[in-house]
């Protein structure tokens, strides 16, 4: 599972350190003072041992012992009733004769512990003895009380969870801000709290709030700058266009030249237009609305058909009624353009085909009948400006299709043209069924 | 003109354009081709003219881009005076305004012109305008041949419509249906040619008196004023059916009477 959520990712680095520090550092502090507490008690037990031992041998009552190097190592200490009542231990008297041994043949030697010991008679002894087996950590930790411990792990989540939701929540924060505006396109004020911080948080808003007054800035000169150049470009172009009539007014013998400077007015207002268009696609912030796909061919199709009466455009849809969500505007444009295209680049008594079927996506073929375009030239068409070789009309600037790419790719969809397998161009356009978001 | 007896004055056009020079050349321009023209550069003074002088403009030509009062200020403004609101006007938009031209169509514009224009389109539209002005007040909704002489009411679903005097009467409810001279003309034509369909193409150049271009909302949005009003006033509905890539029709009677 990947967890996506940083509240949730600080949340189980904190807890999982806190827990692994409280628990090395009770583990360390435990053993510590265990294994000390232990080797005293073993030190008190061995001393209280080794003192009987003496006294018993002093007293004579140990006899046995001379034995002991003979024939004491072979047997085992349960046999005989002295060993088995002591600790593993051996005792020296002062010229260091072994007075006493109940260390079995097959005894572990761990860290030996010495210590002498002086009798009631004032003889010294040396006694050396071996620790038994340490306590388990476990039987170390089961003397910690239980509460104490739900209490360490209450805790640590309340701090992880504090210290987690400090850091997340100004960042969801800061994340809201920037959806909403992602989404409105709309500043609004941030949040107070956020800006007033000192800490790397702070900085983070303040750098938001600039970069956001940026995007502003930047959106509203482009803003002005299409507005501007739609203007002014035109309303020379209005002049013009006045002044080449006054003239032919004048002088009729100049029509055919007034003319040729009208007509090349319009197309630069065209230019101007379809640059402005395409621009506007980045830009705008299109509606989204629910459209009945064959309907809405059929009406572009009538548009096209006041341009082109000759044309055949022949709509054959498999499509049960029902309605898809799409940007209507971009939608337009884009199987407008694609069609007009094919009917400047073909003859003009070929016919254009267009299907609409469904599948997992909605899927919308335009075909026309006319020559084609080159292999190596289909991916150009996309590109701005750029007119194909077959030029069977000069209108048109190379714009359309890529205004029909773009607005394509706006409903998250694909466009793709090649050659029909029977001659004359294709385009393939996928919508998703999807919600556009 | 009607307000003036001799039949050969000039119509007068006023145009509303913030670009003075322009103003000045399309002044020149019009006057060449035979009307007389006067100019405001910007929306307050538009409307202060209008106001004014409505008896002498015969048409009024309205850049829509105007800073402050806009175009589309002006036509709400003119529309709504009665003094005024009878003036036919002809909307300059930008290309690829779309919206602008259905809220001016909408607000009661009688056609429009994408700027820049050729000049000899514009004075065409402003003649088309004028001769649709001209046939609506001596009583010729439809097609010039009609004759005036005789009764050319037509009614039909209890709505009566008189050329002669341009009432929309509702029998019903003996009241009368405020249309503007474009709408009339386009009730008119469907409900003369009731149980046939008119293209949109053949309804542009009968009531507009010029060609559809591609794009071309007019009739579209005169069409859906007419439904609403009739709707709203008159309680008819579903009598103007859009026939898809065939254009318009008003349903027969007999099929509707039940």
């Amino acid at each position: 599972m990947v967890i996506r959520h940083l509240f949730w990712k600080i949340f189980i680095a904190f807890f999982l350190a806190n827990v692994f520090v409280i628990g090395a550092t009770t583990y360390t502090v435990l053993n510590m003072t265990e294994t000390k507490r232990f080797e005293e008690r073993q030190k008190e037990m061995l001393e209280k041992f080794a003192e009987q031992i003496i006294f018993l041998y002093e007293d004579g009552r140990l006899k046995k012992i001379e034995r002991i190097e003979n024939a004491g190592r072979k047997s085992s200490p349960k046999d005989d009733p002295h060993r088995r009542k002591f600790p593993p231990m051996q005792i020296f008297d002062q010229h260091g004769h072994p007075i006493f041994d109940n260390i079995p043949n097959k005894f572990k030697k761990t860290k030996p512990i010495e210590f002498g010991l002086v009798s009631d008679n004032d003889t010294d002894y040396h006694v050396s003895s071996y620790l038994g087996p340490q306590p388990r950590f476990i039987q170390a930790l089961q003397r910690l009380n239980l509460l104490q411990f739900i209490f360490v792990i209450i805790a640590s989540t309340a701090v992880s969870a504090i210290l987690s939701w400090t850091i997340s929540k100004p960042i969801n924060k800061l994340r809201q801000y920037s959806q909403h505006y992602k989404e409105q396109k709309k500043k609004i004020p941030l949040p107070k709290h956020l800006l007033k911080r000192g800490d790397e948080i702070g900085n983070l808003t303040r750098d938001l709030g600039a970069m956001i007054d940026e995007i502003e800035h930047n959106m509203a000169t482009q803003k002005q700058l299409l507005h501007d150049v739609s203007h002014e470009l035109r309303a020379p172009l209005a002049r013009l266009q006045v002044s080449a009539s006054i003239i032919e007014n004048h002088n009729p013998a100049s029509a055919q030249y007034t003319a040729r400077i009208n007509s090349e007015c319009e197309r630069i207002s065209r230019l101007i237009q379809e640059i402005l268009d395409y621009s506007r696609l980045d830009q705008q912030a299109y509606q989204v609305d629910n459209i009945e796909l064959q309907p809405f061919l059929l009406d572009i199709m009538d548009d096209i058909k006041v341009q082109y009466p000759q044309r055949h455009i022949r709509l054959h849809s498999t499509l049960q009624p029902g309605t898809i969500q799409a940007y209507p505007e971009l939608l337009h444009r884009a199987l407008e353009n694609i069609i007009l295209n094919s009917c400047k680049h073909t003859p003009e008594e070929s016919a254009i085909d267009i299907s609409i079927e469904k599948q997992h996506n909605l899927i919308i073929r335009i075909r026309d009948f006319g020559p084609g375009v080159d292999e190596e030239e289909l991916q150009k068409l996309f590109q701005l400006f750029y007119r194909a070789k077959n030029k069977m009309h000069t209108e048109g600037f190379g714009l359309g299709l890529g205004i029909a790419k773009r607005a394509i790719e706006k409903h998250q969809g694909t466009i793709q043209i090649s050659n029909h397998k029977d001659g004359g161009l294709q385009t393939v356009i996928t919508l998703p069924l999807v919600q556009i978001d | 003109m009607t307000h003036d007896p001799t039949p050969i004055k000039r119509p007068h056009v006023l145009l509303v354009d913030d670009d003075r020079e322009l103003c000045e050349l399309l002044q020149e321009f019009l006057s060449s081709e035979d009307f007389v023209v006067s100019s405001v550069n910007d929306g307050q003074s538009a409307i202060e003219r209008i106001s004014q002088d409505a008896d002498n403009i015969d048409v009024v030509v309205l850049d829509i881009m105007m800073p402050q009062v806009s175009g589309l200020d002006v036509l709400r403004d003119v529309r709504k005076s009665k003094q005024a609101d009878f003036i036919p006007i002809i909307m300059l938009t930008g290309k690829g305004d779309d919206i602008d031209r259905i809220v001016g169509l909408e607000m009661g514009a009688d056609d429009y012109l994408g700027k820049p224009c050729n000049p000899r389109e514009l004075s065409a539209r402003i003649r088309a305008v004028l001769r649709r002005t001209q046939q609506l007040k001596a009583g010729h909704p439809g097609e010039p041949s009609v004759t005036p002489e005789k009764d050319d009411s037509i009614s039909l679903f209890g709505v009566r419509l008189t050329p002669a005097n341009l009432s929309v009467e509702i029998t019903a409810k003996q009241k009368n249906l405020e249309l503007t001279g474009v709408e009339f003309r386009v009730l008119y034509l469907l409900m003369q040619n009731a149980g046939s369909i008119l293209s949109k193409a053949e309804l542009t150049e009968k009531v507009l008196q010029r060609k559809l271009t591609a794009h071309d909302r007019s009739i579209d949005v005169h069409i859906s004023r007419i439904r609403q009003k009739l709707a709203s006033e008159a309680g008819i509905e579903d009598v103007i059916k859009a026939v898809r890539g065939a254009g318009y029709l008003f349903v027969e009677e007999h099929k509707h009477d039940g």
